[in-house]
């Protein structure tokens, strides 16, 4: 019964993925995306990977589609081409040699390999954490996860360089009148902010995180926005900016302190408090840098209006 | 096989069957309007009988809150979400929806 269950999910999958290839209008290839992300965080969870499951839900599903349809309505033109798409050959090939090699090497992988979990099972005890794959993200690879969080620092530079902006704040126009969107606001709002925090305290034991807090808590924002509430321009520019680095620079910190007491980079005492510090940081910075992708995006209703 | 199992299999398959219906709707209905009506109203139950049948089979009561929890959210979402679409229809071209009244 599982197995025809996965197998349509795969199915899905693939067909899917056709589809937004010649997908006749880039509305019909971002609805399809969309759902292709929903597929995708379903595959995930039968994969028993909850967290990267509700990361891609979120992200792929939800925030991407927010960044996608915001593009189309400011590239829309009068007439959609109707004309079908032509899949070069050379990508094609190409495509189908990956599939083959990482199909050939997925099937070389013995069926009692267990990964790296024994490992990181072992070396639980040093990270001072419950849960392994907050453990693996904040302690053990905190390199990457430091990466990651300057790749989203750049991202939201490089977008507002690209659109000519230095600040973030204002962009949001007062309520409209609008009951029901105000109705809703006044409804959801304490549940995402809740649903955000218990994510974030989830981690410590439990798939959660700061990552998945983080995009929940930015999805707050992006329904803020969208909705012209002006309670997200009350935060100054300066501290806009302070928020948009707390992440990246509360690790950065950490890197560099750590080289007092210890000969290596982002080795840290084992304080629960310390790697805490860390999450709550990254959640607060994941979120304001998604908020500033979208904030900033080419559609925005400030530049509409001017 | 106890009756709570016999109560959740039956509730989930109403569910599907009004997911079912739901998508038909979506796909076959003529204008966005009656579009809507399908989809929301059919989710809306649908995901209430998953949920039921869901809730007979969960062992614990903060399972039970989450679930109902879902349902409601969804509530909120999907009729909110059909207010929006159906508000902007309305307002993006009026003479049309006009003369779709005086149709009926």
């Amino acid at each position: 019964m599982n197995l025809i269950f996965d197998l349509i999910i795969a199915v899905c999958l693939v067909g899917i993925s056709m589809r937004i290839i010649f997908a006749r209008g880039h509305f019909q290839a971002i609805v399809l995306f969309i759902t292709y992300g929903l597929f995708l965080a379903l595959a995930w969870t039968r994969l028993n990977s909850p967290d990267i499951a509700i990361a891609e839900a979120a992200v792929g599903a939800g925030l991407t589609g927010v960044l996608l349809m915001d593009t189309l309505g400011a590239i829309k033109t009068s007439e959609e081409k109707k004309m079908r798409i032509k899949v070069p050959l050379k990508l094609a090939v190409m495509s189908i040699v990956l599939v083959i090699v990482l199909g050939y090497s997925a099937l070389q992988i013995p069926s009692d390999f267990s990964g790296l979990s024994l490992t990181v099972h072992n070396a639980m005890p040093l990270s001072g954490l419950e849960y392994s794959v907050t453990a693996v993200l904040l302690d053990f690879r905190s390199y990457d996860t430091w990466l990651e969080l300057g790749v989203l620092l750049t991202a939201v530079i490089g977008v507002l360089t690209v659109r000519r902006r230095n600040s973030l704040t204002g962009s949001a126009l007062p309520a409209p009148a609008e009951p029901v969107g105000r109705w809703i606001i006044k409804i959801l709002l304490p549940f995402m902010v809740i649903i955000g925090g218990y994510l974030l305290w989830l981690g410590a034991f439990a798939p959660g995180g700061a990552f998945q807090a983080g995009v929940v808590l930015a999805g707050a924002g992006v329904m803020l926005w969208q909705a012209g509430h002006p309670c997200l321009a009350v935060l100054s520019n300066s501290s806009w900016r302070l928020l948009l680095c707390l992440g990246f620079s509360t690790f950065l910190i950490l890197a560099a302190s750590s080289l007092y007491y210890a000969d290596q980079m982002l080795t840290h005492p084992q304080i629960k408090a310390w790697i805490l510090g860390i999450e709550y940081a990254a959640t607060i910075s994941i979120a304001i840098c998604l908020i500033s992708l979208i904030q900033a995006s080419p559609n925005s209703k400030l530049d509409k209006v001017s | 096989m106890n009756l709570f199992e016999i109560l959740s299999i039956i509730f989930c398959l109403c569910g599907g069957f009004f997911f079912l219906g739901g998508t038909v709707g979506l796909i076959r209905f003529p204008d966005t309007y009656s579009r809507l009506h399908a989809l929301t109203k059919a989710d809306n139950l649908g995901l209430g009988f998953i949920v039921l049948g869901l809730i007979m089979v969960s062992s614990s009561m903060p399972e039970i809150v989450k679930l109902i929890l879902i349902w409601l959210l969804a509530l909120i979402g999907s009729s909110s979400a059909c207010y929006f679409i159906g508000n902007h229809m309305h307002q993006s071209n009026k003479p049309q929806s006009i003369q779709d009244e005086s149709d009926f």
